[in-house]
Protein backbone atom coordinates (compact mmCIF):
# COMPACT_ATOMS: atom_id res chain seq x y z
CA UNK A 1 0.00 0.00 0.00
CA UNK A 2 1.32 3.48 -0.76
CA UNK A 3 0.31 7.11 -0.71
CA UNK A 4 -1.26 6.89 -4.15
CA UNK A 5 -3.62 4.21 -2.87
CA UNK A 6 -4.62 6.58 -0.12
CA UNK A 7 -5.06 9.40 -2.59
CA UNK A 8 -7.38 7.24 -4.68
CA UNK A 9 -9.23 5.96 -1.64
CA UNK A 10 -10.03 9.51 -0.55
CA UNK A 11 -11.29 10.12 -4.07
CA UNK A 12 -13.81 7.35 -3.57
CA UNK A 13 -15.16 8.60 -0.27
CA UNK A 14 -18.89 8.10 0.08
CA UNK A 15 -21.28 10.70 -1.22
CA UNK A 16 -22.52 11.35 2.28
CA UNK A 17 -19.02 12.11 3.51
CA UNK A 18 -18.24 14.41 0.62
CA UNK A 19 -21.61 16.08 0.70
CA UNK A 20 -21.42 16.83 4.38
CA UNK A 21 -18.79 19.48 3.81
CA UNK A 22 -20.73 21.47 1.31
CA UNK A 23 -22.92 23.89 3.14
CA UNK A 24 -22.60 27.20 1.51
CA UNK A 25 -25.73 28.93 0.44
CA UNK A 26 -27.22 31.73 2.44
CA UNK A 27 -30.64 30.12 2.55
CA UNK A 28 -29.19 26.94 3.82
CA UNK A 29 -27.18 28.83 6.36
CA UNK A 30 -30.30 30.45 7.64
CA UNK A 31 -32.09 27.13 7.78
CA UNK A 32 -29.17 25.51 9.56
CA UNK A 33 -29.02 28.31 12.07
CA UNK A 34 -32.67 27.89 12.88
CA UNK A 35 -32.34 24.12 12.99
CA UNK A 36 -29.37 24.41 15.28
CA UNK A 37 -31.22 26.72 17.61
CA UNK A 38 -34.14 24.32 17.60
CA UNK A 39 -31.82 21.39 18.28
CA UNK A 40 -30.25 23.22 21.19
CA UNK A 41 -33.63 23.94 22.67
CA UNK A 42 -34.74 20.35 22.23
CA UNK A 43 -31.66 18.85 23.78
CA UNK A 44 -31.66 21.42 26.56
CA UNK A 45 -35.22 20.47 27.36
CA UNK A 46 -34.17 16.81 27.37
CA UNK A 47 -31.41 17.64 29.85
CA UNK A 48 -33.93 19.35 32.06
CA UNK A 49 -36.30 16.44 31.93
CA UNK A 50 -33.57 13.92 32.61
CA UNK A 51 -31.92 15.79 35.45
CA UNK A 52 -35.12 17.17 37.06
CA UNK A 53 -33.30 20.08 38.61
CA UNK A 54 -36.44 21.35 40.31
CA UNK A 55 -36.43 18.31 42.56
CA UNK A 56 -33.15 19.48 44.12
CA UNK A 57 -34.10 23.12 44.51
CA UNK A 58 -34.13 24.49 48.00
CA UNK A 59 -37.64 25.50 48.92
CA UNK A 60 -38.54 28.98 47.83
CA UNK A 61 -35.51 29.38 45.54
CA UNK A 62 -35.56 29.36 41.82
CA UNK A 63 -32.63 27.44 40.55
CA UNK A 64 -34.05 27.07 37.09
CA UNK A 65 -34.99 29.76 34.71
CA UNK A 66 -33.95 33.26 33.94
CA UNK A 67 -33.36 34.13 37.57
CA UNK A 68 -30.55 31.61 37.69
CA UNK A 69 -28.78 33.04 34.69
CA UNK A 70 -26.81 36.20 35.26
CA UNK A 71 -26.84 38.64 32.40
CA UNK A 72 -23.33 39.54 31.38
CA UNK A 73 -21.99 41.45 28.46
CA UNK A 74 -18.57 41.41 26.90
CA UNK A 75 -17.62 44.46 28.83
CA UNK A 76 -13.95 44.64 29.82
CA UNK A 77 -14.98 45.76 33.26
CA UNK A 78 -17.17 42.78 33.84
CA UNK A 79 -18.12 42.22 37.43
CA UNK A 80 -17.11 38.83 38.83
CA UNK A 81 -20.04 36.53 38.85
CA UNK A 82 -21.00 35.24 42.28
CA UNK A 83 -21.61 31.85 40.75
CA UNK A 84 -18.03 31.59 39.59
CA UNK A 85 -15.76 29.78 41.99
CA UNK A 86 -12.18 29.83 40.71
CA UNK A 87 -10.41 26.55 41.11
CA UNK A 88 -7.07 26.38 42.94
CA UNK A 89 -4.03 26.81 40.74
CA UNK A 90 -1.82 23.77 40.28
CA UNK A 91 1.10 23.42 42.61
CA UNK A 92 4.21 25.36 41.77
CA UNK A 93 6.36 23.54 39.28
CA UNK A 94 3.58 21.31 38.12
CA UNK A 95 4.20 20.06 34.65
CA UNK A 96 1.72 18.67 32.18
CA UNK A 97 1.35 14.94 32.26
CA UNK A 98 1.93 13.67 28.72
CA UNK A 99 -0.52 10.85 29.34
CA UNK A 100 -3.31 13.36 29.48
CA UNK A 101 -2.98 14.58 25.98
CA UNK A 102 -1.10 11.91 24.13
CA UNK A 103 -3.77 10.27 22.06
CA UNK A 104 -5.86 11.43 19.14
CA UNK A 105 -2.84 12.85 17.43
CA UNK A 106 -2.37 15.60 19.98
CA UNK A 107 1.01 14.56 21.24
CA UNK A 108 2.49 17.98 21.26
CA UNK A 109 2.29 20.39 24.11
CA UNK A 110 0.17 23.37 23.34
CA UNK A 111 -0.21 26.34 25.55
CA UNK A 112 -3.48 28.13 25.79
CA UNK A 113 -1.80 31.08 24.10
CA UNK A 114 -1.05 28.91 21.11
CA UNK A 115 -4.57 27.60 21.15
CA UNK A 116 -5.88 31.12 21.31
CA UNK A 117 -3.71 32.23 18.45
CA UNK A 118 -5.21 29.53 16.30
CA UNK A 119 -8.69 30.19 17.50
CA UNK A 120 -11.03 32.46 15.71
CA UNK A 121 -12.93 33.39 18.74
CA UNK A 122 -13.04 32.79 22.41
CA UNK A 123 -16.16 32.09 24.27
CA UNK A 124 -16.04 32.65 27.93
CA UNK A 125 -18.46 30.31 29.52
CA UNK A 126 -19.36 29.07 32.91
CA UNK A 127 -20.24 25.52 33.66
CA UNK A 128 -23.65 25.35 35.12
CA UNK A 129 -24.43 24.27 38.58
CA UNK A 130 -25.91 20.88 39.17
CA UNK A 131 -29.15 22.34 38.02
CA UNK A 132 -28.90 23.21 34.36
CA UNK A 133 -30.83 26.35 33.79
CA UNK A 134 -33.49 26.81 31.25
CA UNK A 135 -32.22 27.17 27.74
CA UNK A 136 -32.56 30.67 26.48
CA UNK A 137 -31.50 30.90 22.92
CA UNK A 138 -31.29 34.29 21.41
CA UNK A 139 -29.92 35.10 18.02
CA UNK A 140 -30.26 38.05 15.80
CA UNK A 141 -29.67 37.57 12.13
CA UNK A 142 -27.95 39.86 9.72
CA UNK A 143 -29.08 40.52 6.17
CA UNK A 144 -27.42 37.37 4.92
CA UNK A 145 -29.21 35.24 7.39
CA UNK A 146 -26.13 34.66 9.49
CA UNK A 147 -26.55 34.81 13.21
CA UNK A 148 -24.97 37.83 14.79
CA UNK A 149 -22.69 36.63 17.51
CA UNK A 150 -20.13 39.31 17.92
CA UNK A 151 -19.10 41.35 20.88
CA UNK A 152 -22.53 42.70 21.43
CA UNK A 153 -24.24 41.60 24.53
CA UNK A 154 -26.31 38.51 24.05
CA UNK A 155 -28.64 36.75 26.31
CA UNK A 156 -26.93 34.04 28.24
CA UNK A 157 -28.21 30.58 27.73
CA UNK A 158 -27.23 27.17 28.79
CA UNK A 159 -26.16 24.27 26.72
CA UNK A 160 -25.55 21.10 28.58
CA UNK A 161 -24.72 23.15 31.58
CA UNK A 162 -22.70 25.83 29.88
CA UNK A 163 -23.75 29.35 30.46
CA UNK A 164 -22.43 31.41 27.65
CA UNK A 165 -21.65 34.72 29.15
CA UNK A 166 -19.31 36.39 26.72
CA UNK A 167 -18.35 35.93 23.15
CA UNK A 168 -15.24 37.33 21.62
CA UNK A 169 -14.85 37.32 17.93
CA UNK A 170 -12.03 38.23 15.64
CA UNK A 171 -8.47 37.46 14.92
CA UNK A 172 -7.15 38.98 18.12
CA UNK A 173 -8.25 36.17 20.33
CA UNK A 174 -4.90 36.00 22.08
CA UNK A 175 -5.13 39.62 23.13
CA UNK A 176 -8.52 39.02 24.63
CA UNK A 177 -7.12 36.05 26.41
CA UNK A 178 -4.52 38.15 28.18
CA UNK A 179 -7.18 39.93 30.14
CA UNK A 180 -9.13 36.80 30.85
CA UNK A 181 -6.08 34.99 32.14
CA UNK A 182 -5.68 37.50 34.89
CA UNK A 183 -8.93 36.43 36.43
CA UNK A 184 -7.51 33.23 37.86
CA UNK A 185 -10.02 30.82 36.49
CA UNK A 186 -9.72 27.43 34.84
CA UNK A 187 -9.98 27.04 31.17
CA UNK A 188 -11.46 24.54 28.86
CA UNK A 189 -10.59 24.25 25.23
CA UNK A 190 -12.78 22.65 22.73
CA UNK A 191 -13.68 22.95 19.15
CA UNK A 192 -17.28 22.45 19.98
CA UNK A 193 -19.49 22.57 22.97
CA UNK A 194 -19.15 19.31 24.73
CA UNK A 195 -19.88 19.00 28.35
CA UNK A 196 -21.56 16.59 30.58
CA UNK A 197 -23.78 18.44 33.00
CA UNK A 198 -23.00 15.87 35.63
CA UNK A 199 -19.26 15.83 35.15
CA UNK A 200 -18.15 16.66 38.69
CA UNK A 201 -14.87 18.21 37.63
CA UNK A 202 -16.65 20.81 35.63
CA UNK A 203 -19.23 21.78 38.14
CA UNK A 204 -19.72 25.42 38.81
CA UNK A 205 -16.44 26.67 37.44
CA UNK A 206 -15.53 29.02 34.75
CA UNK A 207 -13.92 28.07 31.51
CA UNK A 208 -12.76 29.49 28.30
CA UNK A 209 -13.65 27.81 25.09
CA UNK A 210 -11.46 28.42 22.13
CA UNK A 211 -13.51 27.95 19.08
CA UNK A 212 -11.30 27.04 16.20
CA UNK A 213 -13.90 27.99 13.75
CA UNK A 214 -13.41 29.76 10.51
CA UNK A 215 -16.25 32.05 11.31
CA UNK A 216 -18.80 32.65 13.91
CA UNK A 217 -21.81 32.01 11.85
CA UNK A 218 -23.92 29.23 10.65
CA UNK A 219 -20.98 26.84 10.36
CA UNK A 220 -20.43 27.31 14.03
CA UNK A 221 -24.03 26.57 14.69
CA UNK A 222 -23.93 23.70 12.31
CA UNK A 223 -21.13 22.14 14.25
CA UNK A 224 -23.07 22.54 17.42
CA UNK A 225 -26.03 21.07 15.70
CA UNK A 226 -23.84 18.10 14.91
CA UNK A 227 -24.68 16.80 18.34
CA UNK A 228 -27.72 15.47 16.60
CA UNK A 229 -25.72 13.54 14.06
CA UNK A 230 -22.78 12.27 16.03
CA UNK A 231 -19.06 12.66 15.87
CA UNK A 232 -16.57 13.48 18.57
CA UNK A 233 -13.97 15.94 19.50
CA UNK A 234 -11.49 16.69 22.19
CA UNK A 235 -12.21 18.54 25.36
CA UNK A 236 -9.32 19.83 27.38
CA UNK A 237 -8.83 21.55 30.63
CA UNK A 238 -6.06 24.10 30.65
CA UNK A 239 -4.29 25.39 33.74
CA UNK A 240 -1.24 27.47 34.53
CA UNK A 241 2.34 26.38 34.69
CA UNK A 242 4.89 27.81 37.09
CA UNK A 243 5.40 30.78 34.80
CA UNK A 244 1.69 31.37 34.85
CA UNK A 245 1.38 30.21 31.32
CA UNK A 246 -1.60 28.03 30.78
CA UNK A 247 -1.21 24.44 29.67
CA UNK A 248 -3.41 21.46 29.04
CA UNK A 249 -3.76 19.27 32.05
CA UNK A 250 -6.67 17.07 31.33
CA UNK A 251 -8.78 15.56 28.70
CA UNK A 252 -12.34 14.52 29.13
CA UNK A 253 -12.87 11.59 26.85
CA UNK A 254 -16.23 10.85 28.38
CA UNK A 255 -17.65 14.00 26.92
CA UNK A 256 -18.36 12.96 23.43
CA UNK A 257 -21.05 13.50 20.95
CA UNK A 258 -22.00 9.90 21.50
CA UNK A 259 -22.67 10.74 25.10
CA UNK A 260 -24.88 13.59 24.06
CA UNK A 261 -26.67 11.43 21.59
CA UNK A 262 -27.40 9.08 24.44
CA UNK A 263 -29.22 11.93 26.10
CA UNK A 264 -31.32 12.51 23.07
CA UNK A 265 -32.20 8.88 22.74
CA UNK B 1 -32.35 21.01 -14.98
CA UNK B 2 -32.22 18.84 -11.92
CA UNK B 3 -30.11 15.72 -11.51
CA UNK B 4 -32.98 13.30 -12.09
CA UNK B 5 -33.81 14.95 -15.40
CA UNK B 6 -30.16 14.97 -16.35
CA UNK B 7 -29.70 11.31 -15.54
CA UNK B 8 -32.90 10.68 -17.47
CA UNK B 9 -31.24 12.18 -20.54
CA UNK B 10 -28.26 9.85 -20.08
CA UNK B 11 -30.61 6.90 -19.86
CA UNK B 12 -32.48 7.98 -22.97
CA UNK B 13 -29.10 8.26 -24.72
CA UNK B 14 -29.89 11.88 -25.48
CA UNK B 15 -26.66 13.68 -26.30
CA UNK B 16 -27.89 16.81 -24.58
CA UNK B 17 -27.02 14.95 -21.39
CA UNK B 18 -23.31 15.63 -21.85
CA UNK B 19 -23.88 19.26 -22.71
CA UNK B 20 -26.18 19.84 -19.76
CA UNK B 21 -23.85 18.02 -17.40
CA UNK B 22 -21.02 20.17 -18.69
CA UNK B 23 -23.07 23.29 -18.07
CA UNK B 24 -24.09 22.28 -14.60
CA UNK B 25 -20.96 20.62 -13.25
CA UNK B 26 -18.26 21.40 -15.78
CA UNK B 27 -16.92 24.38 -13.83
CA UNK B 28 -16.59 22.48 -10.59
CA UNK B 29 -14.94 19.51 -12.33
CA UNK B 30 -12.62 21.85 -14.17
CA UNK B 31 -11.46 23.51 -10.98
CA UNK B 32 -10.53 20.15 -9.46
CA UNK B 33 -8.82 18.99 -12.65
CA UNK B 34 -6.91 22.24 -12.75
CA UNK B 35 -5.85 21.76 -9.13
CA UNK B 36 -4.61 18.29 -9.98
CA UNK B 37 -2.79 19.22 -13.14
CA UNK B 38 -2.02 22.90 -12.93
CA UNK B 39 -2.68 23.34 -16.61
CA UNK B 40 -5.83 24.76 -18.10
CA UNK B 41 -5.57 22.79 -21.34
CA UNK B 42 -4.93 19.48 -19.62
CA UNK B 43 -7.76 20.17 -17.21
CA UNK B 44 -10.22 20.89 -20.02
CA UNK B 45 -9.21 17.67 -21.73
CA UNK B 46 -9.73 15.70 -18.57
CA UNK B 47 -13.18 17.17 -17.98
CA UNK B 48 -14.17 16.22 -21.52
CA UNK B 49 -12.83 12.70 -20.97
CA UNK B 50 -14.71 12.47 -17.69
CA UNK B 51 -17.97 13.47 -19.33
CA UNK B 52 -17.45 10.85 -22.01
CA UNK B 53 -16.77 8.26 -19.33
CA UNK B 54 -19.98 9.27 -17.64
CA UNK B 55 -21.76 8.84 -20.97
CA UNK B 56 -20.30 5.35 -21.23
CA UNK B 57 -21.20 4.31 -17.71
CA UNK B 58 -24.67 5.84 -17.28
CA UNK B 59 -26.60 3.60 -17.82
CA UNK B 60 -26.32 1.07 -16.26
CA UNK B 61 -24.91 3.14 -13.44
CA UNK B 62 -27.40 5.50 -11.81
CA UNK B 63 -25.41 7.78 -9.50
CA UNK B 64 -27.17 9.19 -6.48
CA UNK B 65 -25.24 12.44 -6.71
CA UNK B 66 -24.40 13.17 -10.28
CA UNK B 67 -22.09 16.07 -9.40
CA UNK B 68 -19.95 13.97 -7.09
CA UNK B 69 -19.95 11.12 -9.57
CA UNK B 70 -18.61 13.37 -12.30
CA UNK B 71 -16.15 14.90 -9.89
CA UNK B 72 -14.76 11.51 -8.92
CA UNK B 73 -14.31 10.51 -12.55
CA UNK B 74 -12.65 13.83 -13.30
CA UNK B 75 -10.30 13.43 -10.37
CA UNK B 76 -9.35 9.91 -11.43
CA UNK B 77 -8.83 10.87 -15.05
CA UNK B 78 -6.82 13.90 -14.00
CA UNK B 79 -4.71 11.87 -11.61
CA UNK B 80 -3.92 9.34 -14.33
CA UNK B 81 -2.98 12.19 -16.58
CA UNK B 82 -0.81 13.63 -13.83
CA UNK B 83 1.07 10.36 -13.55
CA UNK B 84 1.55 10.22 -17.28
CA UNK B 85 2.91 13.76 -17.26
CA UNK B 86 5.12 13.05 -14.25
CA UNK B 87 6.83 10.28 -16.14
CA UNK B 88 7.60 12.85 -18.80
CA UNK B 89 8.79 15.25 -16.12
CA UNK B 90 5.97 17.61 -16.82
CA UNK B 91 2.93 18.62 -14.90
CA UNK B 92 2.24 21.01 -12.11
CA UNK B 93 -0.71 21.53 -9.83
CA UNK B 94 -1.01 20.49 -6.25
CA UNK B 95 -0.93 16.73 -6.75
CA UNK B 96 2.75 16.19 -6.06
CA UNK B 97 2.48 18.23 -2.86
CA UNK B 98 -0.64 16.43 -1.70
CA UNK B 99 0.94 13.05 -2.40
CA UNK B 100 3.95 14.13 -0.45
CA UNK B 101 1.73 15.15 2.46
CA UNK B 102 -0.09 11.83 2.29
CA UNK B 103 3.19 9.99 2.51
CA UNK B 104 3.18 11.05 6.17
CA UNK B 105 0.23 8.72 6.53
CA UNK B 106 1.14 5.94 4.11
CA UNK B 107 4.71 5.90 2.79
CA UNK B 108 5.25 6.43 -0.89
CA UNK B 109 7.64 3.52 -1.28
CA UNK B 110 5.19 0.70 -0.61
CA UNK B 111 3.84 -1.60 -3.30
CA UNK B 112 0.43 -0.77 -4.69
CA UNK B 113 -2.36 -2.27 -2.61
CA UNK B 114 -4.07 -5.45 -3.71
CA UNK B 115 -7.76 -5.15 -4.49
CA UNK B 116 -8.71 -6.49 -1.07
CA UNK B 117 -6.30 -4.16 0.71
CA UNK B 118 -7.53 -1.24 -1.32
CA UNK B 119 -11.15 -1.97 -0.44
CA UNK B 120 -10.25 -2.14 3.22
CA UNK B 121 -8.39 1.13 2.94
CA UNK B 122 -11.37 2.76 1.24
CA UNK B 123 -13.70 1.62 3.99
CA UNK B 124 -11.31 2.77 6.68
CA UNK B 125 -10.92 6.18 5.07
CA UNK B 126 -14.68 6.55 4.92
CA UNK B 127 -15.07 5.52 8.53
CA UNK B 128 -12.31 7.89 9.59
CA UNK B 129 -13.83 10.81 7.75
CA UNK B 130 -17.13 10.19 9.50
CA UNK B 131 -15.42 10.26 12.88
CA UNK B 132 -13.57 13.53 12.60
CA UNK B 133 -15.15 16.89 13.13
CA UNK B 134 -16.82 18.63 10.26
CA UNK B 135 -14.08 21.22 10.16
CA UNK B 136 -11.34 18.62 9.95
CA UNK B 137 -13.25 16.74 7.30
CA UNK B 138 -13.90 19.83 5.27
CA UNK B 139 -10.31 21.02 5.29
CA UNK B 140 -8.93 17.54 4.65
CA UNK B 141 -11.25 16.94 1.70
CA UNK B 142 -10.65 20.39 0.31
CA UNK B 143 -6.98 19.56 0.26
CA UNK B 144 -6.91 15.89 -0.67
CA UNK B 145 -10.10 15.44 -2.64
CA UNK B 146 -10.29 18.78 -4.40
CA UNK B 147 -6.56 19.50 -4.18
CA UNK B 148 -7.12 23.10 -3.30
CA UNK B 149 -4.14 25.21 -2.42
CA UNK B 150 -3.58 25.92 1.26
CA UNK B 151 -4.06 29.62 0.72
CA UNK B 152 -7.35 29.00 -1.10
CA UNK B 153 -8.68 26.91 1.76
CA UNK B 154 -7.50 29.49 4.26
CA UNK B 155 -9.18 32.30 2.36
CA UNK B 156 -12.43 30.39 1.95
CA UNK B 157 -12.62 29.49 5.60
CA UNK B 158 -11.23 32.72 7.00
CA UNK B 159 -8.31 30.93 8.60
CA UNK B 160 -4.61 31.65 8.46
CA UNK B 161 -2.42 29.49 6.22
CA UNK B 162 -0.66 28.22 9.32
CA UNK B 163 -3.90 27.22 10.96
CA UNK B 164 -4.91 25.25 7.86
CA UNK B 165 -1.54 23.51 7.66
CA UNK B 166 -1.59 22.71 11.33
CA UNK B 167 -5.11 21.32 11.13
CA UNK B 168 -4.17 19.20 8.12
CA UNK B 169 -1.12 17.89 9.88
CA UNK B 170 -3.18 16.88 12.92
CA UNK B 171 -5.77 15.20 10.73
CA UNK B 172 -3.10 13.24 8.89
CA UNK B 173 -1.64 12.10 12.19
CA UNK B 174 -5.07 11.01 13.34
CA UNK B 175 -5.62 9.17 10.08
CA UNK B 176 -2.32 7.37 10.42
CA UNK B 177 -3.16 6.34 13.98
CA UNK B 178 -6.58 5.21 12.88
CA UNK B 179 -5.18 3.09 10.05
CA UNK B 180 -2.66 1.60 12.46
CA UNK B 181 -5.40 0.73 14.91
CA UNK B 182 -7.36 -0.86 12.10
CA UNK B 183 -4.34 -3.00 11.27
CA UNK B 184 -3.88 -1.49 7.83
CA UNK B 185 -0.40 -0.13 8.47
Amino acid sequence: MNNEDLFRAVGEADDSVLNSTKIHTANRKRLIAYLAAAALLTVGAAVLILTKPWENSPKGEHSVGPQAIPMMCSDPGVTPDPFVKPIPLPEAGATPNPEWYKDEGRKEYKSAYELAEDADCIIRARIGEKTPAMVQTHFDFDNNGDPILDESCMKPRTLYGFYIVEIYKGGKAAEKLDRLLTEGVAYLQTDFYLCSPDAPKLDCEEYILFLHKPEIGSDWLWDNCAIAIGGRDDVFEVRYDEKEKPYIVGRFPEMTFEWLRGLEN
Amino acid sequence: MNDDELIGLFFERDERAVKEAQLKYGGYCFSVAKNVLGSREDAEECVSSALLKAWDTIPPKRPEKLGLYLLRITRNVSFNRFKELSRKKRGGGETALVLDELSEVVPAQGDAASEAEYNELKNAVNAFLRRVSQRERRVFLDRVFELKQIKTIAAELGMSDNAVMSLLSRTRKKLRQYLEREGLL
